[in-house]
């Protein structure tokens, strides 16, 4: 997962690379998944989420579908 | 300072640098520091060099704050290397015999207690340190032989608990932090830290409950970019965009390029 400033960095990059493209987010989308994925990483009863769970944190910020399914 | 019996693992992060930052100053004898291209703030909490909490439950090491160490560079060999040690899976639940290849191999699987101590030692370690414990460190906190702990990093590497370095038992990544120089320099709780990606690096402040600062670069360009975390909300940084190369489901088929 990279930064890019704008759409045309990220075509850019993509045609540099040979690599097609995957998902596109906002900043702020990140932050919000980087909020709800990390939050309890260090709470001291932390357990791996089952990927029920884990699908629940995509889902709860907006990332659907296929791309983001995780199985 | 806490109260007498209070289980380290109980108090939050905030609290743990506060008490790192009282404990009395003490030889080092963890060996030698680590320069992964993390360094301190000039206003970063003086920890010292090197103290062993009293009382606390599974022995929690802090102090060896890391000083002045460079900024990160670029390593995309570091990045891109296959990390996944293929000849020592674990024996977590029923995951060591399923296939690597799907998000799930791991997820489900029931990580037993003693591994998820050594996790939480782990995870302390790095708040308090600011780098993950070598496994001759976890091995004298929890009064075990080094084989034992090496067999428990390689099983939370398998559980993608924690992830190692390529054939080594040396770790590399606790999620969201990351030991190896990255692109993306995070200033938060008092320290610098790597972030492994983007969404590793705005996952920093959010697992340390606190604000933070992150300087990135655009993948493409290679210009400097800066992002600011303030009360959990993006205030800097809000216009520009972050790719996800990797479908969900192949993220842990190569940790190191996702």
């Amino acid at each position: 997962m990279v930064f890019l400033r704008s759409e045309g960095h990220l075509a850019r990059w993509l045609d540099a690379n040979g690599w097609e493209p995957g998902v596109t987010i906002s900043a702020p989308q990140l932050n919000d998944l980087a909020r709800a994925w990390w939050w309890t990483r260090l709470d001291p009863g932390w357990r791996p989420r089952t990927v029920e769970e884990s699908q629940a944190v995509l889902d709860g910020v907006g990332l659907t579908g296929e791309f983001w399914t995780l199985r | 300072m806490r109260e007498a019996g209070a289980s380290v693992f109980e108090l939050d992060p905030a609290t743990i640098f506060q008490l790192a930052a009282e404990v009395q100053e003490q030889p080092s004898d963890l060996g030698a520091r680590v320069q992964l291209g993390l360094d301190s703030r000039e206003d970063a909490p003086a920890l010292p060099e090197r103290a062993l909490m009293p009382g606390a439950a599974l022995g929690v090491a802090f102090g060896d704050q890391l000083d002045r160490a460079e900024r990160p560079v670029l390593a995309p060999r570091l990045l891109h290397a296959r990390s996944v040690k293929r000849d020592r899976r674990g024996a977590i639940g029923a995951a060591a015999d399923r296939p690597a290849e799907s998000y799930g191999a791991c997820h489900d699987a029931g990580t037993d207690a003693f591994d998820l101590d050594i996790r939480r030692h782990v995870y302390f370690s790095v708040v308090a340190n600011g780098r993950p414990p070598s496994v001759t460190e976890t091995a004298a906190a929890f009064a075990r032989d080094e084989e034992d702990i090496a067999d428990s990093y390689l099983r939370l590497h398998d559980a993608h608990a924690l992830v190692l370095f390529p054939d080594s038992t040396r770790i590399w990544m606790a999620h969201p932090f990351c030991f190896a120089p990255t692109p993306h320099r995070v200033t938060a709780g008092g320290r610098v830290w790597a972030g492994t990606c983007a969404w590793d690096a705005l996952g920093i402040p959010s697992a340390l409950h606190g604000d933070g600062f992150v300087e990135s670069e655009c993948a493409c360009c290679g210009e400097r970019l800066e992002l600011e975390v303030v009360s959990g909300e993006l205030t800097q940084g809000r216009n520009l965009h972050v790719h996800f190369l990797v479908p969900a489901r192949r993220w842990w088929e190569d940790i190191g390029f996702t």
